[in-house]
């Protein structure tokens, strides 16, 4: 930026706050995705590396802003992948903007960090870009947990970040929400539940859209990233599935992939084709992502609750990779349906 | 099984008369080896469908009065089957759990739609 202070101080002053908020390896991934890898593993090293590629004229730091943006719309999400039905014809035009500015959203030209925002559903913006929409709100939860020395409660807030993806050309949106703490403000029963906060933003999504949002078949997904092998997409490390007596089975690894292992192959290839898939966990392999991945990313499916979970500390990019993986093995609707 | 309920529901959706012969032979032979109820997700699995596909054909024969739709009820924690009931109603009555040693309220329970055989027509057939 023109009259900023380019000094390699003055530019580690203004984005070390920043960059603290995100795990170092989820750094290094990202600078070996766009291609300025480095020796980085400490707090200290990460920064300075990306010191030096600003001041060295490789990175423009407002693509360093852009991409932690995407780090905080992406990592610790609950993502709930849905197709629209019955929604407005594309494009999106007066309709939407209507909607936005009914439903007091910002219509933003650049994504923003979401800051500290305490109330329910707070609107940060809605960017939009072609075919796409994007929509992010923050509110603020309190975890409670009980001091053993003082048996009294301590509550620590903790700020969570929901975004609305949307492709209005191929008709699908994506909606991704942090993990809800013990305390917050959505309501059933009389007491905060998960489920009430994820449908809060499923209606508020839905009203915006003005349409039904049905969501994906996880379980078919499940099997075919399973079935593939040549070459494998994905290090199988929890497999769960149920089998046709309503047996629930679970196999764990810590390191290898449970597809290697005789007797796991042994009941696959008696009884495999038979088996409900329920909530594995895989780590997406970087070697076949055609560069999209830097690092081995952890996923968990759960079909049950209906979401694909990311750990803390993702890009953006990563994220759409493993949304794109999916969408990509969705099951062709039959003529049941 | 070839019950003319059955024949009835082929004649009223001819297009789905294959899938409900393979679902015939699925649900004979489930409950043929002792199962007391069908779940979506495994006649899913075993047919090679979504689970909203198998839904919709079980719900179909349930329409029809072969089978009715029935609820278990799960511990959220453990995933251990408290008990089936006949309607959401009875979700109150949900017995003890005794994987948790608690008396769990409605949201620490989870309901998984299943499918029981109407009276014992079905279970002669199989």
């Amino acid at each position: 930026m023109s009259g900023q202070d380019n000094s390699t101080d003055a530019i580690r002053t203004r984005i070390k706050p920043i960059l603290d908020r995100f795990a170092v390896k989820a750094l290094k991934a990202w600078l070996k995705v766009i291609l300025l890898p480095g020796t980085a593993d400490t707090r200290t090293t990460i920064t300075e590396l990306v010191v030096k590629h600003i001041a060295e004229g490789k990175l423009a730091e407002t693509a360093l802003e852009t991409a932690l943006i995407g780090f905080e719309e992406a990592s610790d999400m609950r993502i709930y992948l849905f197709r629209m039905v019955d929604a407005p014809k594309f494009p999106p035009n007066q309709w939407l903007l209507d909607r936005l500015k009914a439903l007091s959203i910002p219509l933003s030209d650049v994504r923003v960090f979401a800051g500290q925002r305490s109330k329910p559903m707070s609107p940060i913006y809605a960017h939009l870009e072609g075919d796409f929409l994007r929509v992010k709100w923050a509110e603020e939860h309190r975890r409670v947990t009980l001091d053993d020395a003082t048996d009294q409660p301590v509550y620590v807030s903790i700020y969570k970040r929901i975004v609305l993806n949307v492709d209005f050309r191929k008709q699908i949106a994506e909606l991704r929400l942090n993990p809800p703490e013990n305390r917050h403000s959505h309501y059933d029963g009389g007491r905060p539940t998960d489920n009430a906060y994820f449908k809060a933003y499923l209606d508020k999504a839905k009203e915006l859209l003005n349409c039904s949002l049905q969501p994906i078949e996880l379980r078919p997904i499940i099997k075919r990233l399973i079935e593939e092998e040549d070459p494998r997409i994905v290090r199988l490390h929890i497999e769960n599935h149920t089998n046709q007596r309503d047996l629930k089975l679970t196999s764990k690894s810590s390191r290898a992939d449970i597809r290697d292992d005789p007797e796991w192959k042994a009941g696959y290839q008696g009884n495999g084709e038979s088996w409900a898939w329920d909530s594995p966990s895989f780590y997406w392999l970087p070697k076949v992502s055609s560069g999209f991945l830097a690092r081995e990313l952890f996923s968990r499916i759960d079909v049950d609750e209906g979401f694909i979970k990311v750990n803390a500390d993702c890009s953006d990019g990563e994220v759409e990779y493993v949304v794109t993986q999916i969408r990509a093995r969705e099951a062709k609707p039959s003529e049941i349906s | 099984m070839s019950l003319p309920k059955f024949e009835h529901v082929k004649r009223n959706h001819p297009k789905l008369a294959d899938w409900l012969d393979r679902l015939n032979v699925y649900i004979c032979t489930q409950f043929s080896s002792g199962e007391t109820y069908l779940l979506p997700k495994l006649a899913a699995a075993k047919l090679g469908l979504t689970d909203g596909e198998a839904f919709i054909l079980l719900e179909l024969l349930a329409h029809e009065g072969i089978l009715r739709r029935v609820y278990n009820v799960r511990c959220r924690e453990k995933d251990m089957l408290l008990a089936t009931v006949d309607s959401l109603d009875a979700l109150d009555d949900v017995p003890h759990c005794d994987y948790c040693d608690a008396n769990h309220t409605s949201s620490d329970l989870r309901v998984e739609i299943a499918f029981k055989p109407v009276g014992d027509g079905l279970m002669r057939a199989a």
